[in-house]
């Protein structure tokens, strides 16, 4: 076919499908049987990127915009897609984007194509290399397959002078770093691209991404294995925090993991675990026994090797930043902990975030609470709630009527609730969580409704809502229900979303905590950063680290509000992501989200007693006794000059 | 010319006497640099290539294959792959990045090593401008 006829057709063919591929995050949701649908099955068969949703995504985006032509693998790709739409129900719940019809537009794309219009690719030694250590399926340098990783590995701009390997086992990769580092080619590892997806957004883009070389998708190191005596388990780094906790849940047991999608290993290496649950499970190397990591020369290293040289060292100087991985984890042994029958999610909403700490940190210092956190509403609402909208307006409500900005949350047995219910003025409970779950629709569209304008003249509306009398009204008002819910989706999907609602965990506040299906939604079309770190445990800091990166967010017309706080080693040090929301489709927005992360980071490395984000990255398989003793002491001006050319350094690449 | 051969070095030596500013580019420095080159292709082999800075002025660029280099106990010592160093002879790659990036490691202070960062991308700016087959 002639060249300006496929070009003709590309416009026209892809031009939708298009539109709803930019909007994709890449949040990596479409990997994961969370919804019990099972997972696309040509992504599962075929494991490369490409044959996912969010790669198809890619895929249509470069071959709209002449980055790659027609592959013989591109004609393999679209053709194993199945049409089945597990991807549409997957990435509605999470995204609320229907990806099917981009696979749709890409199959009948490519059908429409002559046999003689697809390329085919020349084989390389390296390749030939490659193939001869993983196996034929599993290494290529197909540009089809290559663009797939174009938001979550690749610098932006670099073409697709790469090859992606697919290694089974810990011993292929180290053949394959031994191979790369031998011959000069550069490489990297990536789990499922989330963190990345994210960073690759901002001005970090370039010291986080490999602009040539190999890239290692880890997805086939899948053993999973639970020792129920040791109550520990030994994962590949292809395993996600979904698939390990569903795992531990069967023998009654609870990991430490990070978002659903997140290939644990690879997040214990890249940041530690980060969560609520720190409270009690701890961060870092507290989780974990033992990890096969492969070092820049291939060999394979243990940590519990006797001759290893101690490898938890590690310094907290504004100059150890590392934003890439120096080794590749390929195995973890971690620790699984007991999960108790009366574990209840118990949730303390406050008007600020002063009194929110108070609770917080009293709570922590005398552990209680197996997860604790100070959430905000706008990160409440995010999560509970089906559709940007509705959280928005959920989170209007909250804010404006109920003077409910901040919760303290809590996942605790029946004693600690106890202790709670003595402190706290107002508590949500359970039951309340599921109405609000299941109403959040109908709790959304009352938001300029005389009743909660009545409501919010009360003196404590919080109280009255939620401990008073009207909590019989409103419960009546919402009129919760999975059919409710399931109806803010596209009809063609209402009955498998009432039947999703309709299962016991989407709405039981403890799994949630544990699966963390849901903070997958703060990337539902548009992107966020976080920005904070570890810091002293102290409310004047925590407030003024708040307030400043309010008040930066505010200045940079960022959408911005607190995610939440965590806590470790009773209350002595708090975890602080504060999120930046910006639309990824906007480069004004861009500039304005990069302008941000410069002043803030250097207004971060002030604080006496603050670890930025930044410098935890790469850093996760360090005890924290050597990351947080001593706690940064705040740069001086000579070293924050230092820091203003490092910066500028790293945007220029 | 061949990069890191006896016609580079010396054409280097010149080149950087020419248009380094001792005080402006090399903020009048006295310091020393042990770059370790590895996988050299097409053998493999690992070159040391040390440079030396007196008050701005480079007084010493010296090549050796032999490790004898490293008696010099320079103040910084830089270690990455050649590939990686050719980047950064292009200018595809600023030193800092490499280092974020682990493409080298460096042993020495490292917040007076970032201090000289700016100075490394200009001293490489300068060795770009050599024809340099690589």
């Amino acid at each position: 076919m002639a060249q300006d006829k496929i070009l003709t057709m590309k416009k026209t063919d892809l031009l939708e499908a298009v539109k709803i591929a930019k909007k994709g995050t890449h949040c990596g949701m479409c990997k994961v049987d969370f919804l019990g649908s099972g997972v696309c099955p040509a992504g599962k068969k075929n494991g490369f990127a490409a044959y996912w949703p969010e790669g198809r995504m890619e895929i249509v985006k470069a071959l709209y915009s002449d980055k790659i032509k027609p592959t013989e693998e591109l004609k393999k790709i679209a053709n194993s897609c199945t049409v089945c739409g597990i991807c549409d129900k997957q990435c509605n719940f999470t995204t609320h984007l229907r990806p099917e019809k981009v696979a749709k537009a890409l199959k009948e794309f490519v059908n429409r194509l002559d046999d003689t219009d697809f390329e085919k690719i020349p084989e390389d030694k390296t390749l030939n290399q490659l193939r001869m250590i993983v196996g034929e399926k599993w290494a290529t340098n197909d540009p089809a397959i290559i663009v797939s990783y174009t938001k979550t590995i690749i610098t932006p701009n670099a073409g697709v002078n790469f090859y992606v390997v697919m290694p089974k086992t810990t011993e292929e990769v180290a053949e394959v770093v031994k191979y790369a580092v031998n011959n000069n080619i550069p490489y990297m590892p990536r789990g499922n691209g989330t963190l990345l997806a994210m960073f690759i957004e901002t001005l970090l883009a370039k010291a986080v991404t490999l602009e040539k070389g190999i890239i290692f998708d880890l997805r086939r190191l899948k053993e999973l294995k639970i020792d129920e005596d040791n109550k520990t388990a030994t994962i590949g780094a292809g395993v996600t925090a979904f698939e390990l906790q569903k795992e531990a849940y069967k023998h009654g047991l609870r990991a430490l993991v990070a978002e659903a999608e997140a290939h644990l290993c690879v997040n214990i290496a890249s940041v530690g675990i980060i969560s609520t649950w720190g409270n009690t499970y701890g961060w870092g190397s507290d989780n974990f026994i033992n990890a096969t990591l492969i070092d820049s020369k291939g060999n394979i290293i243990h940590h519990n090797d006797e001759d290893l040289v101690n490898p938890y060292s590690t310094n907290n100087s504004f100059t150890n930043l590392t934003l890439t991985p120096s080794t590749i984890i390929t195995e973890a042994n971690v620790k699984l902990h007991q999960i108790f029958e009366d574990e209840e999610a118990v949730l303390v909403p406050f008007e600020n975030l002063d009194k929110a700490l108070d609770l917080a940190l009293e709570l922590a210092k005398r552990n209680i609470g197996l997860s604790l956190a100070v959430l905000s509403s706008k990160y409440l609402s995010e999560f509970i709630c089906p559709t940007n909208e509705i959280a928005n307006d959920f989170d209007f409500i909250a804010k404006n009527y109920l003077k409910f900005n901040y919760v303290v949350d809590v996942v605790c047995d029946k004693y600690d609730k106890k202790i709670i219910a003595e402190l706290a003025d107002v508590i949500i409970d359970q039951k309340m969580m599921k109405t609000l779950i299941l109403g959040s629709p109908r709790f959304a569209s009352l938001k300029n409704s005389e009743f909660f304008k009545i409501l919010s003249e009360e003196k404590n509306p919080l109280k009255a809502i939620f401990a008073g009398p009207m909590r019989v009204h409103l419960e009546k008002a919402l009129d919760p229900s999975p059919k409710q819910v399931a109806k803010i989706y596209d009809e063609d999907v209402h009955d498998f979303f009432e039947k999703v609602y309709s299962r016991p965990e989407m709405t039981d506040v403890v799994w949630l905590h544990a699966f963390r299906i849901l903070p997958s939604r703060l990337m539902r079309q548009r992107m966020f950063m976080l920005r904070g770190g570890y810091i002293i445990a102290d409310k004047k800091k925590i407030i003024d680290l708040n307030n400043m990166l309010n008040k930066i967010g505010d200045k940079y017309k960022l959408s911005n509000a607190l995610g939440f706080i965590s806590f470790l080693e009773n209350g002595k040090f708090a975890f602080v992501e504060y999120d930046y929301y910006f639309d990824h489709l906007d480069s004004d927005s861009h500039n304005r989200l990069n302008q941000a992360i410069v002043e803030t980071l250097q207004l971060e490395l002030k604080i006496k007693g603050l670890l930025p984000i930044e410098y935890v990255f790469h850093k996760g398989l360090f005890r924290k006794e050597h990351l947080f003793y001593p706690m940064p002491k705040g740069l001086s001006d000579d070293e924050l000059k230092i820091l203003g050319e490092m910066v500028q350094t790293v945007v220029g690449g | 010319m061949k990069f890191l051969s006896d016609e580079w070095i010396e054409t280097a030596k010149r080149i950087t006497d020419e248009k380094l500013d001792p005080e402006r580019d090399l903020k009048k420095a006295t310091t020393s640099l042990l770059n370790i080159i590895e996988n050299i292709p097409p053998d493999g082999i690992r070159i040391y290539f040390y440079i030396s800075v007196k008050n701005g002025k480079i007084i010493d660029m010296l090549l050796d294959k032999t490790g004898s280099l490293l008696d010099k106990d320079a103040e910084f010592v830089v270690t990455g792959n050649y590939d990686t160093f050719v980047q950064i002879l292009k200018g595809e790659m600023s030193t800092l990045i490499a280092l974020i990036k682990n493409r080298v490691k460096i042993k020495g202070d490292k917040v007076k090593a970032f201090k000289f960062v700016k100075s490394i991308d200009k001293l490489n700016s300068c060795l770009k401008e050599i024809e340099t087959e690589f």
